[in-house]
């Protein structure tokens, strides 16, 4: 195989990839590293992602001579390679002490250079991992001061809000993602998500009613889908949040009228539907849905069935 | 002065082996070799620090908020607004925030800007210098030397363009100089370059001259030597403050997905 059909294979693979498609992506690691140095652009960034699937897959041995490659062409104190080297060292730490070492590595690269963004960003996670939530917040919030147009940030940030249920703050975070990238869709969903959990957990005591947190949840599905006509998490939404509508008899004034809100649940089941069924005879249209999200959404229209 | 028709000279074979042939090889080793040398001696851009980042970066957010305000809703955008204008008219993003209402410095003593101008100097010398060289070369030894026919005619406009170096009134112009030829390599092996050496090359003047010509397309800087952030900054917290139209995307999008499916 050929340099360009192994890097196919990798960017083919999911961005969170199941063990047994890790597994069969790190056994490709002998041949690769048997192929010769090209010093291209594509090859190194297979070694990178060689690297990552070794160390998911505990092929501690590829996965240092891959390091080893790397910087030996890169140089040992290029930003990235730094954070590759300490993800490494994260995977082989067998003890709670081998980590606070690793942290306190980390603290002195970013104490000698504080624009060391790889690093900076190894550094959050591991603060996050070692179950130091505040400090991983400040840390993150710190970096996004520093660059407030890192939308990988942002959305990183409103994952650990969301952690621990500070919604407004996790929603303030994504829109500040789609201020970045207007047409992420996934981000839109999120936001219908984080929405509707909260709407679900009985308003979060902010000024909007539960009736508008579950209409806004409604909306920012609809405009993921909108923009992704085939997006599973987004039809399933709906479908959960119409469900939902219908059901409140809430007071309050209603901005979408109910004809709408079944209209809405009724195109959301068909679309969910086809996809299921698509996915079931694998037609070539929908092959790339994720096999649990599929799953999911058929027991949702099951148990939709069962109850009319 | 008539055209002659057909004339003919007649010239030496060996011209060929020892003026032509040597001219196009030389021009096109010096054309890898000053590839080669520039990269050698181009210095890599210094990186930013904190500070500056900070400062660029945050200007940057105004400008997507303001770009993509319609994406987020009108109470989020007027959050949003109020505390960047605030922050942009106190100047809390910029590196110095003391030289807020000092003149701009010159460029010239600023530090950043002499490493730009050291890297155009050098190539700038990496294009003079060769040149000269080969361009002495090529009159101290084949100055004069009528080398070879082109297979098409031209109007007599082109005569100074070809035959430089070759003061005859009558020669048709289809007969090319020495020097001429020096200069149709110089400016007319790009395409050659392009494919030994790839697609962002140094090997060819031409391409240097543009990118001389925007210097700020390929530099990471966001402010230019000249530019005062302090400016930049208050005009873009009143672009924010004057934006009053906000058309939230997300409204009537029931309507919109309804009548699409």
């Amino acid at each position: 195989m050929s340099l360009t059909s192994y890097l196919s294979r990798f960017v083919a693979a999911s961005t969170h990839p199941s063990p047994a498609e890790s597994l069969s992506l790190s056994q490709l690691a002998p041949s690769i590293l048997n192929l010769t140095i090209s010093d291209t652009p594509e090859q190194w960034s297979l070694y990178e992602s060689l690297l990552l699937s070794a160390l998911r897959t505990g092929d501690d041995t590829s996965a240092r001579l891959v390091l080893q490659r790397l910087s030996d062409r890169f140089g040992n104190s290029n930003a990235r390679i730094m954070a590759l080297q300490g993800m490494y060292d994260e995977a082989i730490a067998t003890n709670h002490a081998q980590l606070e070492q690793v942290l306190k590595n980390y603290d002195d690269v970013i104490k000698d250079d504080p624009t060391n963004v790889p690093i900076a960003k190894r550094r959050i996670t591991l603060l996050h991992h070692l179950n130091k939530k505040p400090e991983a917040i400040a840390a993150l919030t710190a970096l996004l001061d520093l660059n407030p147009t890192d939308a990988e940030a942002w959305a990183q940030l409103a994952q650990y809000y969301f952690e621990i249920a500070m919604y407004s703050q996790a929603i303030y975070c994504l829109e500040e993602v789609l201020l970045i990238l207007p047409n992420a869709y996934n981000v839109h969903a999120r936001l219908g998500e984080i929405n509707y959990i909260v709407a679900d957990s009985g308003g979060g005591g902010g000024k909007e009613s539960i009736l508008e947190r579950l209409e806004a949840s409604l909306r920012w599905y609809l405009r993921s889908v909108e923009l992704c006509d085939g997006y599973l998490r987004g039809y399933y939404g709906i479908k959960m949040v119409t469900a939902k509508l219908m059901q409140t008899k809430a007071s309050g004034q209603r901005t979408i009228a109910e004809e709408k809100v079944n209209k809405l649940n009724s195109v959301a089941t068909v679309h969910l539907n086809d996809i299921v069924s698509g996915h079931e005879k694998g037609k070539k249209e929908f092959v790339g849905y994720d096999s649990v999200e599929v799953a999911a959404a058929k027991e949702l229209l099951a148990a939709d069935d069962s109850s009319t | 002065m008539a055209q002659v028709v057909g004339q003919q000279i007649l010239r030496d074979p060996a011209l060929f082996y020892w003026i032509l042939f040597p001219i196009t090889v030389v021009m096109i080793l010096t054309g890898v070799l000053r590839h080669y040398a520039t990269l050698l001696l181009q210095s890599a851009p210094k990186p930013l620090d904190a500070k500056a980042i900070r400062e660029q970066k945050n200007y940057l957010h105004g400008i997507n908020l303001r770009g993509n305000a319609n994406q987020i809703p009108l109470s989020s955008f007027t959050t949003r607004k109020n505390y960047l204008v605030a922050a942009y008219q106190a100047g809390s993003f910029l590196k110095d925030p003391d030289a807020k209402n000092k003149p701009p410095p010159n460029p010239m003593s600023d530090p950043n800007g002499m490493d730009q101008m050291m890297n155009m100097m050098k190539g700038n010398m990496m294009m003079i210098v060769p040149q000269t060289v080969i361009m002495g070369w090529i009159n101290a030894f084949f100055s004069g030397f009528v080398i070879m026919k082109l297979p098409f005619p031209l109007t007599i406009r082109f005569k100074s363009m070809l035959q430089s170096g070759v003061m005859t009134r009558d020669m048709d112009v289809r007969w090319v100089s020495s020097l001429s030829w020096y200069f149709l390599c110089l400016f007319g092996l790009r395409s050659v370059f392009t494919f030994i050496l790839g697609n962002d090359n140094s090997a060819d003047q031409t391409m240097a001259q543009m990118q001389q010509m925007n210097p700020q397309q390929n530099t990471q800087q966001l402010f230019g030597p000249g530019q005062d952030p302090a400016k930049m900054y208050l005009a873009e917290a009143e672009n924010l403050e004057v934006m009053v139209q906000h058309e939230f995307v997300l409204d009537g999008i029931e309507d919109r997905v309804l009548a699409t499916v």
